[in-house]
């Protein structure tokens, strides 16, 4: 084994430059976990560091990963920011993991026909700063701009900032270049025309695949004109759940917000637990409008009247802009722990107070401290954000992350669906799709039959063991030891984790629960 | 959607690599215009073939049952009919347990032309009964029937406060789902027809009821974008009985404006400067003088006309209005027009009914900035084949109009492939302009657009694994020869 993979490392030393290529220990354990902290007894499981770290700088040079991938049956997995929440960026079995931010440039923005191709390491900062440099707007973009890459989004498919408006990362795309597991590269549509789904655009079947069916290495996406201006407000509820009413007005209103965000009380005591100047703990409803100055000032006239009519108190025009400009900021009491971790899934608005109602009464059965926001998708839905603090280097995380796998189900019976699958997330598929779900394997073995691209996710878990049995976990199997040490932290809250950091902290400045 | 099997016909049929860019076009066009002496026998035999049989669907039970039945997991006797019927459908079908045979579905209408192959023998499904309307009034969304048109599903929702996200790109009173099942075209001034879509339901190829999305949220971030999948190819690999539409609160005050433009450099200006002023307007239409009096009661104002929805309350449609005349400089007439989808429902089908007589070959998606060069060279087109020419379009916020150049002409195969042609070479003279039509496709020997086509290919017959929707044709002797006579 040690001297396969050591001529494998020679090969790649060969084919990329010995400063691009990485075989340290450092390095893979860098590589061997996402945002979210991943609990150690799951290493029993997998085996979450890769063997190589590659960091290709062009498409030919994937091509040739591919190729040589092909050889050595080796895994790959694609790699992006890292800020994904359920380790669709993480390896299972080993193999070379492609980081893809040595591939970082923007290729061309066309002012004329409103586009942008970018490699897909570069980030969604270096994107949205690049097009406003040339007059222009990306509309969408992630939380966590700052790190997520044009191509890691992409392929996780989530919800950003400026959904409400301009829908998601699918509704920029007009072109993805894609690396197939044959080592072809295709277009997945024109690079200069938007014509949707024709042209046989297969961008959308792409989108949300998580790196299983080809490797991006780069995208054109679609621009819209610079705004006039860009107007945050900020409006206060006595809870999230009374900010519902005026919510639903703003739906059958003629205003079109840009965002809007939604923060708990929750969410503003870990806020604060961190940033003395941010806003009091209560239920804080950000909209924020976009487009020229004569429609955004009647646009706040109409929404200062739906907010006052539902009870919103106006906040202060600075508290706004402060709360807008802190956007890709939203978990900063991460530095006061040693890990964080995220939920996310969509709800009908329509259920959003329950859904809110029933993560509360988990989390206290549970005696977890969450903090909780959101924004609104659209007219109809709610994306929802939990999170809580972790330590990551207790032995007794997993009873914590017993929540995540509840309130994704609270999702589902509500109508929504939880976001991301990854690789601790697969379980949840078939619920989510019920008999559509038997298209995932076939989707699989259509585009990548030797399973080479990021295997063992999306439609399976598998496994570090190559033994027949072992080699694969059941779907049902998977989520029963987070259920069960879920349940007894609802037993016993106390024992398994105490309380959390951010609470001292919060209560020492003298805030007050 | 039939185009995988139309696709799949030329490809084998011009399996040859080194006939491959040769003779393709010839055989498109002998197959477009069913020129049986040019084809081989093989071949006529797959276009002389229909469907056995066309069953009405009364509900999406009765469609279970039918690809159950294909499936050979149901027969007559126990859907509670007599043995002799199931013995009849047995004779009628052929069927046979090494022979494969399917569903395929039937679109309400098809805007332009007609599919090359046929159904291959088997079920067709009409769903026309399927015409729910669903709007429950609290979510701003709708459950459509397969059979449901989309004027229907305009008039329910507006009595509920609320309207489609989306429009048909040419007025004819066609179904949502032939946005899937056919080759309608939706889209409004700010959205195309996939966001609007939340869910597809529809029965798979193994008799199981399938929902590609979510009803009343978006599907993001869940896997394999399934519900994409299913708008662009969704009949190719199941059988859609029901859609999930996102709608929007119809605005307080909701204006059709429009203005006449006599020359088609100062509409492309306009348009241009449209697209770029930021405003959110719900519908962009443009019309020839023609297509104009076609939708619209009296005579058109110019020879080009441009109308444009503006929503919003009184202060926020008066600066919409003000940036639109803005935009729309060079105008020599404007006005108000009603709004083109509040006729009563038979009024609508009768304009529908007139527009559906002309002769659509497809959508020239071009810039804006190049939109009067391109209806400059419709028209030329007219002129030249001696037809009357004309044009339907939207703009969109992103920067491009979707033109549907019209023929006053009849239906003939061979004059619809001579205009599609006619156009398609207009349009390549255009350079950053694309002809969207199923024939285009047919034509486009793009390197990466054959890689797509493969790839297609492959994951149409992974998820239709029995063959059992929309069966392909099969040649028996692969490949064709052309030629059978000889070359001379």
């Amino acid at each position: 084994m040690g001297n396969r993979l050591d001529y494998t490392y020679r090969r790649l030393v060969n084919l990329l430059g010995p400063d691009r290529v990485s075989r340290s220990r450092f390095e893979r354990f860098l590589y061997s976990h996402d945002f979210a902290a991943i609990p150690k007894l799951a290493s029993f499981q997998f085996k979450f560091e890769p063997d190589f770290v590659v960091l290709p700088r062009t498409t030919e040079e994937v091509v040739r990963l591919v190729q040589f991938e092909g050889e050595h049956l080796l895994p790959l997995v694609p790699r992006g920011g890292g800020t994904g929440l359920y380790g669709g960026s993480v390896p299972n079995r080993g193999g070379v993991l492609v980081d893809f931010r040595k591939m970082n440039r923007v290729i061309k923005v066309d002012p004329q026909a409103r586009t942008m191709t970018v490699e897909a390491g570069a980030t969604w900062q270096e994107a949205y700063d690049r097009a406003w440099s040339a007059g222009l707007f990306l509309p969408v973009y992630p939380y966590f701009a700052l790190g997520s890459t044009i191509g890691g989004w992409i392929a996780s498919g989530g919800v950003g900032i400026g959904a409400y408006k301009y829908g998601t990362s699918r509704d920029l795309l007009l072109n993805l270049e894609v690396v197939l597991e044959n080592g072809a590269t295709i277009q997945t549509a024109s690079d200069k025309l938007d014509l949707g789904l024709s042209d046989l655009n297969l961008g959308p079947l792409y989108w949300g695949s998580e790196g299983t069916l080809g490797i991006f290495t780069r995208a054109t996406l679609r621009l819209v004109p610079r705004p006039e201006e860009i107007r945050p407000l900020a409006y206060a509820f006595p809870s999230v759940e009374d900010s519902v009413p005026a919510l639903r007005d703003l739906a059958a209103s003629p205003v079109t917000p840009y965002h809007v965000g939604l923060m708990d009380t929750s969410h503003l005591e870990f806020l604060k637990a961190v940033r003395w100047e941010a806003p009091e703990p209560t239920g804080i409803v950000t909209i924020t409008l976009e487009g020229p100055k004569d429609e955004g000032a009647e646009g706040e006239k109409v929404v200062d009247a739906l907010m006052k009519e539902n009870d919103g108190g106006k906040l202060a025009a600075d508290t706004a802009k402060a709360l807008w400009e802190e956007r890709l900021y939203q978990y900063p009491t991460r530095r006061i722990s040693r890990g964080l971790v995220i939920c996310e899934a969509i709800v009908p608005l329509a259920k959003f107070s329950d859904a809110l109602e029933q993560t509360r009464k988990v989390q206290h059965q549970m005696g977890m401290e969450v903090g909780i926001h959101a924004a609104l998708v659209d007219a109809n839905s709610v994306a929802m954000y939990p999170y809580f603090l972790d330590d990551a280097t207790s032995p007794m995380p997993p009873a914590r992350l017993g929540f995540v796998v509840k309130f994704r189900k609270i999702a589902m019976d509500l109508g929504g669906h939880p976001l991301g699958v990854g690789l601790f997330m697969v379980f949840n598929v078939p619920e989510m799709h019920g008999n559509a779900y038997r298209y995932f394997r076939p989707i699989k073995e259509a585009l990548d039959p030797r399973e080479r691209l990021n295997p063992g996710k999306m439609h399976e878990i598998r496994t570090r063991f190559g033994f027949p049995g072992l080699r694969r976990m059941p779907l049902m199997i998977a989520p029963i030891p987070l259920r069960l040490l879920g349940g007894l932290k609802r037993i016993t809250p106390g024992f398994l984790g105490g309380q959390d950091h951010y609470r001292q902290k919060y209560e020492s400045r003298g805030g007050k629960r | 959607m039939a185009l995988v099997r139309d696709l799949k016909l030329v490809q084998d049929a011009t399996a040859i690599p080194a006939l491959r860019e040769v003779v393709r076009e010839q055989l498109i066009r002998a197959l477009f215009v069913r020129d049986e002496r040019a084809l081989p026998k093989d071949v006529v035999r797959i276009l002389r073939q229909k469907a056995d049989v066309v069953v009405r669907a009364k509900d999406e039970i009765e469609v279970r049952e039918v690809v159950r039945l294909v499936n050979g997991e149901q027969t007559t006797v126990n859907l509670g009919r007599p043995a002799d019927e199931f013995h009849y459908y047995r004779t009628r079908l052929g069927m046979a347990k090494d022979q494969a045979w399917g569903v395929s579905t039937k679109p309400s209408m098809l805007v332009t032309y007609d599919w090359i192959v046929p159904p291959q023998g088997g079920i067709q499904v009409d769903l026309a009964a399927l015409d729910e309307v669903e709007v429950d009034g609290v979510n701003y969304a709708a459950r459509v029937g397969a059979g449901a048109k989309w004027k229907a599903l305009y008039d329910r929702a507006s009595e509920l406060g609320m309207m489609p996200s989306v429009y048909p790109a040419v007025p004819v009173d066609v179904t949502v789902a032939d946005g899937i099942v056919g080759d309608a075209r939706f889209r409004s001034y700010t959205s195309p027809f996939v966001s609007a879509v939340y869910d597809v339901r529809g029965l798979a190829a193994n008799g199981m009821r399938v929902n590609c999305g979510f009803e009343y949220v978006p599907n993001h971030a869940t896997g394999y974008n399934l519900k994409d999948l299913a708008v662009q190819f969704g009949a190719d690999f199941l059988v859609p009985t029901y859609v999930w539409l996102r709608l929007l609160a119809r605005p307080p005050v909701l204006r059709n404006l429009m203005f006449a433009f006599d020359d088609a450099a100062k509409v492309t200006a306009a348009v241009d400067k449209l697209t770029r002023n930021g405003r959110p307007y719900v519908w962009c239409n443009l019309f020839d003088e023609r297509g104009w009096g076609l939708v619209h009661p009296g005579s058109a104002p110019g020879p080009i006309v441009v109308e444009v929805g503006v929503g919003g309350n009184e202060t926020l449609v008066a600066a919409r209005t003000k940036a639109l005349e803005a935009a729309m400089e060079g105008f020599t007439a404007r006005g108000e027009a009603p709004v083109p989808w509040d006729w009563k429902a038979p009024g609508y089908a009768a304009n529908a009914e007139k527009l559906s007589k002309l002769l659509f070959v497809g959508e020239v998606v071009t810039p804006a900035s190049k939109l009067g060069v391109a209806i400059e060279k419709v028209r030329t087109i007219g002129a030249s084949k001696g037809v009357r020419a004309g044009f339907f379009a939207n703009a969109r916020d992103n920067g491009h109009v979707y033109v549907s150049p019209y023929f006053e002409a009849a239906k003939e195969p061979a004059r619809t492939y001579d205009l599609s042609r006619a156009v398609s070479d207009v349009v390549r003279s255009l350079g950053g302009a694309a002809f969207d039509s199923r024939l285009s496709l047919l034509w486009n020997i793009d390197a990466q657009f054959q890689r797509r086509v493969a790839l297609l290919l492959k994951l149409e017959s992974a998820l239709d694994l029995p063959n059992a929707i929309e069966p392909a044709a099969r040649l028996e002797s692969e490949p064709v020869d052309l030629f059978p006579g000889g070359v001379a």
